[in-house]
């Protein structure tokens, strides 16, 4: 299966690997039957208190992010022409947990947790099935420790590995999820 | 307990308060004793709401505010501050550009509007307000978001998102200010309003289908059903409450 992965932080890379590990081609052009959305990168996603907060700061964080979420999900759905497909976007547990100086990150990781509800029921009749996958703010923030703890429990499943899950999340075996967010981060999040 | 004397002594501000929600809201609190600023963008309506107010025995004032710039929160938060002294309340309703459509045919007008009011202003009016919502010995923080902020919207799907990021904001908010002892949260309502009346008109089967799925089958008054529940937000009782959304849909989502 020809997945595209946007993105170019280390998730993205993460992804981009264990989809290829198994069997899939990642790449950044038509035609692909998935859509990844990964756009998350530490060295972008740097912690700032909300009262030094830029506008450019939230722009590249709230905006580009929402902003490049339309363009890639438009697009794909005109790369799969009626023919269906998988969306897949993903999102740190930052965007239910909220996170101390990381407000504009978390709205941008909310927003893209919630646009997968409603483009999963606007566009779920045309056999293009789209949900979310969350994985840990470890692996995106720049400082997961300055966000503040998701839960005060240990990890219940130490080392989890997203792979299996966005590879299932792509195929065609998921086209009976719409709007689902399967999270992956050792079960912090609960 | 005297209720009536609940938000006696408090500045509030709230935003899109000329009509709708924010209306009631603004009537809500000025009931219970706090002054309240009507942060409308025109004054055609913020006035008449202030004035109805102050007929009622309350005290409000409109300050004309366009909540998609930074400097004209900026503004109403200097002239709030400058006359009355202080400012314990910030609620954030206002909102533009949310009609239905598909995705791909959105218009880049609309997204930016749904972006600016919601995520931007949310920003704006929380950053302008810290100083003095962290000076005060209640600070609170109210954002309006929607159910469609937790459950995404088939016909408006640039709405959800926008609303979700008010919602993140709150939470990253309530983490990050609680060492300031103020308190961060959303309210989610539905409500008889002129946002919703328009909403009713673009999809004419949308009033059954909310009603329908409504345990106290009624839309909410903006005063009496939403109103109150930002007063608890805004009042002493809610010292402990922060990160948190309050769904006021009559039971109609139950899925927190």
């Amino acid at each position: 299966m020809r997945i595209k992965v946007v993105g170019s932080g280390p998730l993205a890379a993460q992804l981009s690997a264990a989809l290829s590990d198994r069997g899939h081609e990642p790449t950044d052009s038509a035609p692909y039957e998935a859509l990844v959305f990964a756009p998350w990168d530490p060295a972008l996603m740097l912690p700032r208190s909300l009262a030094e907060l830029t506008d450019s700061e939230f722009d590249l964080a709230w905006q580009q992010t929402m902003d490049a979420a339309i363009a890639a999900c438009v697009e794909a759905r005109e790369v799969f022409a009626g023919a269906g497909g998988a969306i897949v976007l993903t999102l740190p547990t930052t965007a239910l947990a909220g996170g101390d100086h990381y407000a504009h990150w978390a709205a941008a990781a909310e927003g893209i947790h919630i646009f997968t509800k409603s483009l999963a029921r606007q566009w779920g009749a045309e056999g293009i099935a789209v949900n979310a996958l969350a994985v840990s703010p470890e692996l995106v923030l720049a400082d997961a420790v300055v966000a503040g703890p998701v839960s005060i429990a240990t990890p219940a499943v130490p080392d989890a590995d997203p792979g299996a899950v966005i590879e299932f999340l792509c195929s065609t075996d998921a086209r009976n999820l719409a709007g689902q967010l399967l999270t992956v981060d050792g079960g912090l999040w609960m | 307990m005297d209720v009536t004397q609940t938000l006696e002594g408090r500045v509030a501000i709230v935003t899109g308060a000329g009509q709708g929600v924010g209306e009631g809201i603004a009537r809500k609190l000025a009931s219970l004793g706090a002054h309240v600023v009507i942060a409308a963008r025109r004054a055609e309506t913020g006035e008449p709401v202030a004035e109805a107010i102050r007929v009622a025995g309350g005290s409000a004032e409109c300050i004309v505010t366009d909540v998609t710039t930074r400097t004209s929160i900026a503004a109403c938060v200097d002239l709030t501050v400058a006359s009355r002294g202080r400012l314990d309340v910030m609620v954030h309703n206002a909102f533009a550009g949310g009609h239905a459509s598909r995705l791909e045919e959105t218009p880049a007008d609309a997204w930016f509007q749904m972006s600016r009011t919601s995520a931007w202003a949310s920003f704006w009016c929380a950053q302008l307000a810290y100083p003095h919502l962290k000076a005060s010995d209640q600070g609170r923080l109210v954002l309006v978001t929607s159910p469609s902020g937790v459950e995404g919207s088939a016909n408006i799907p640039l709405y959800s998102p926008a609303k979700a990021a008010q919602r993140a904001i709150a939470k990253s908010l309530a983490r990050e200010w609680g060492p300031d002892g103020i308190c961060v949260n959303c309210i989610a309502p539905v409500a008889e309003t002129p946002a919703l009346a328009s909403a009713f008109s673009q999809v004419p089967t949308l009033r059954g289908a909310i009603e329908a799925r409504t345990p106290l089958g009624r839309i909410g008054d903006p005063t009496d059903d939403i109103g109150g529940v930002v007063a608890f937000l805004a009042g002493p009782d809610s010292g402990y409450v922060s990160g948190q959304t309050i769904v006021c849909d009559g039971g109609s989502f139950l899925g927190l």
